[in-house]
């Protein structure tokens, strides 16, 4: 099987699973007891019946849940994830188009500093292994993997901004500073496209703690896989080779070890992609981060069903399409693997 | 490969061979013993399983088992700083947050227990019985366990939460619709792996049926990976409750838990900085004590 048949049907394969997860969250969510409208309306519901009624009919509240489905998922595939109460029902696709671009950049960060932290420590590990530095490196990221992320962050903003004022305890960038024109709508990519380096640093600065906070409880994961999966790697029959080939315990290590080694990494990166997402809706809350983790907090508190299933799809979707990339690095980074 | 057969040997001599399980049993605490990490996770587990009966039954039974009540408010200042008469401080309302993270600890132990228990036996059987099974029914399952994997455990537990209403019942229920999952999938790859094993085949040839071999055949034989996973895994389920319970889904207010308090005390950081972090500390050592003593159990039975 070549290549691309292999991502087509990867493709096709995450697009049933898909479908399963609108199917699975619609029911969940229609399932909430009572007119959602009472709690999007708050106390102008009582005051307004008429009001009332005519919400419930706009969203079909009163509908057969089958024909409630099938205006969503009609709607879905015209792009529509409906309206949300929480934002003053404004499309949910707007919302999320306005605070994915936040919660990517501090993803993307994450991402970066649990992997520089995860390689570093866990080839540190690895190379020492069973000697001091091993020891606290573990008991380093068995604390963080063991620490709710909103734990973390009140760490970090206590540390930080409370005792020693180095950076600032929340929002996206300095609020005195103007949003970058839209370019690529990611606004951190975008300052920098513009030039604008006074809001890059001003964002930069607010993003440090956010993803910091998610990244100690991610990078474990990172030193664990890679540390004994370099310690395998390094008992294997190509490493004796290059050993009795005369090449130094350092460029074995590196260059036949790790190498090697890194693959087994590349299969983490759903795990970790998992365990941010879950983060984000409590460090974004803790920092109040403009990202879609705090939308979906305001979303709970409202009971705003819109909002809440299309927050889940797009998570689902960064899940799917992270794991299928990961597959997909998986086949490219290791030749041995087939396909199937 | 050769290192890792012969690694196999001894482990099936003391544990998975030996038809007396008290041998069995204390060829583990032995090995616990001699492992420090899973040492100090037995000792950390321990505590909190003894603290939630001590707890639980004091609750029963009505009996005083805190310092303080942990409902009664001003049982001494407002935001009083840890002491030898309040150990953790006191909170906004002047209760005892260290008689408040006490009584919390049946909850957070008791759900995560029984979520995992839950996940375990569910799990093991659907599991099993797709890998025997094949065909349609295996196909169904491995397509419902990847929707599940497709969502964070968080999100999904959320969105039921929100379905049945807040509270500790309707929580425990959502964390278990959603984490057996996991639990079939590595029931079903096991059971693979031993299906054709000449025991299974003999089993099929003397006539058992497919429950009979289920729970007296394959079930018995693939145990201990999915406890060893389970053991790994209860840390999990005390994070995503804690999670909850911070979104203010699980138990209500008065009656705290570790999430709740957390989330409610973070309001006062800037003032009383130590009030969230002593809920926040009792999570994260009962997740490190269930990791340890995991990591020692997958040490020393799969070595």
């Amino acid at each position: 099987m070549n290549i691309a048949g292999f991502i087509i049907r990867r493709l096709l394969l995450a697009i049933f699973v898909l479908l399963g997860v609108v199917t699975i969250t619609f029911i969940l969510a229609h399932s909430i007891p009572g007119n959602p409208v009472y709690a999007w309306l708050g106390r102008d519901a009582s005051a307004h019946p008429a009001l009332v009624q005519l919400y419930t009919e706009k969203y079909h509240l009163n509908d057969p849940l089958y024909i409630q489905y099938y205006y969503y998922l009609s709607g879905l595939v015209q792009g529509n994830l409906g309206y949300s109460p929480a934002k003053g029902f404004i499309p949910v696709t707007q919302v999320i188009s306005e605070t994915l671009p936040y919660t990517l950049q501090i993803a993307f960060f994450a991402i970066v500093i649990s992997i520089v932290l995860g390689v570093v420590l866990g080839v540190l590990a690895a190379r020492f292994h069973h000697g001091p530095a091993d020891k606290s490196i573990r008991a380093f990221y068995l604390a963080g993997i063991s620490s709710p992320s909103f734990f973390i962050a009140l760490v970090l903003l206590i540390i930080f901004t409370i005792f020693f004022h180095l950076l600032p305890t929340g929002n996206a960038a300095s609020l005195s500073l103007a949003v970058p024109r839209a370019i690529t709508h990611i606004p951190m990519l975008d300052a920098l496209l513009e030039g604008n380096f006074t809001y890059f640093f001003s964002a930069l600065q607010h993003v440090i703690l956010p993803s910091l906070s998610l990244a100690l409880g991610t990078f474990g994961v990172v030193v664990r896989v890679l540390r004994s999966s370099m310690l395998d790697v390094m008992r294997s029959n190509y490493v004796r080779t290059a050993r009795a080939k005369g090449l130094t315990e350092n460029t074995v290590f590196f260059k036949h070890g790790l190498r090697n080694a890194m693959i087994s990494v590349v299969t983490l990166s759903s795990l970790i992609v998992t365990w941010l997402i879950t983060g984000t809706i409590f460090v974004e809350s803790i920092f109040s981060y403009p990202g879609m983790g705090q939308y979906v907090y305001q979303a709970l508190l409202v009971q705003d069903y819109a909002g809440i299933l299309g927050t889940t799809i797009v998570f689902a979707i960064i899940i799917i399409l992270s794991n299928l990339v990961a597959d997909i690095l998986y086949v490219v980074v290791d030749p041995q693997i087939r396909l199937g | 490969m050769l290192t890792a057969d012969r690694a196999d040997e001894p482990e099936e001599d003391i544990v998975a061979s030996n038809p007396n399980r008290s041998v069995r049993f204390k060829a583990i605490l032995s090995s616990i013993r001699s492992n420090k990490g899973a040492l100090i996770g037995f000792v950390i587990v321990a505590i909190f399983i003894i603290t939630s009966i001590v707890e639980a039954l004091g609750q029963y039974f009505k009996v005083k088992v805190t310092p303080y009540n942990p409902l009664q408010i001003s049982v001494g200042p407002n935001l009083a700083p840890p002491s030898f008469q309040h150990l953790f401080g006191t909170d906004q309302l002047g209760r005892d947050v260290f008689s408040r993270i006490l009584v919390a600890t049946p909850n957070d132990v008791g759900v995560s227990l029984a979520v995992i228990s839950f996940a375990l036996i569910v799990g093991a059987v659907v599991g099993c019985y797709a890998g025997f099974h094949g065909g349609l029914w295996d196909e169904a399952l491995m397509r419902i366990t990847d929707v599940f994997f497709a969502i964070p455990a968080l999100v999904l537990a959320m969105a039921i939460a929100l379905a049945l209403g807040p509270g500790i019942t309707n929580m425990t229920v959502a964390l278990m619709v959603i984490w057996w999952p996991p639990y079939a999938r590595l029931a079903r790859g096991e059971t693979l792996k031993i299906a054709h094993q000449n025991y299974i085949e003999a089993a099929k040839l003397s006539g058992s049926g497919i429950s009979k071999i289920i729970f007296g055949h394959a079930l018995p034989n693939i145990a201990l990976t999915l406890l060893i996973y389970a053991s790994l895994d209860v840390g999990t389920v005390i994070l995503v409750y804690a999670g909850l319970n911070f979104l203010g889904l699980g138990i209500q207010p008065p009656h705290p838990d570790w999430g709740e308090m957390v989330s409610s005390y973070k309001d006062y950081i800037l003032t009383d900085p130590y009030l969230p972090l002593f809920p926040g500390l009792i999570i994260a050592l009962g997740v490190i004590g269930f990791s340890l003593l995991g990591d020692g159990l997958k040490d020393t039975l799969m070595a």
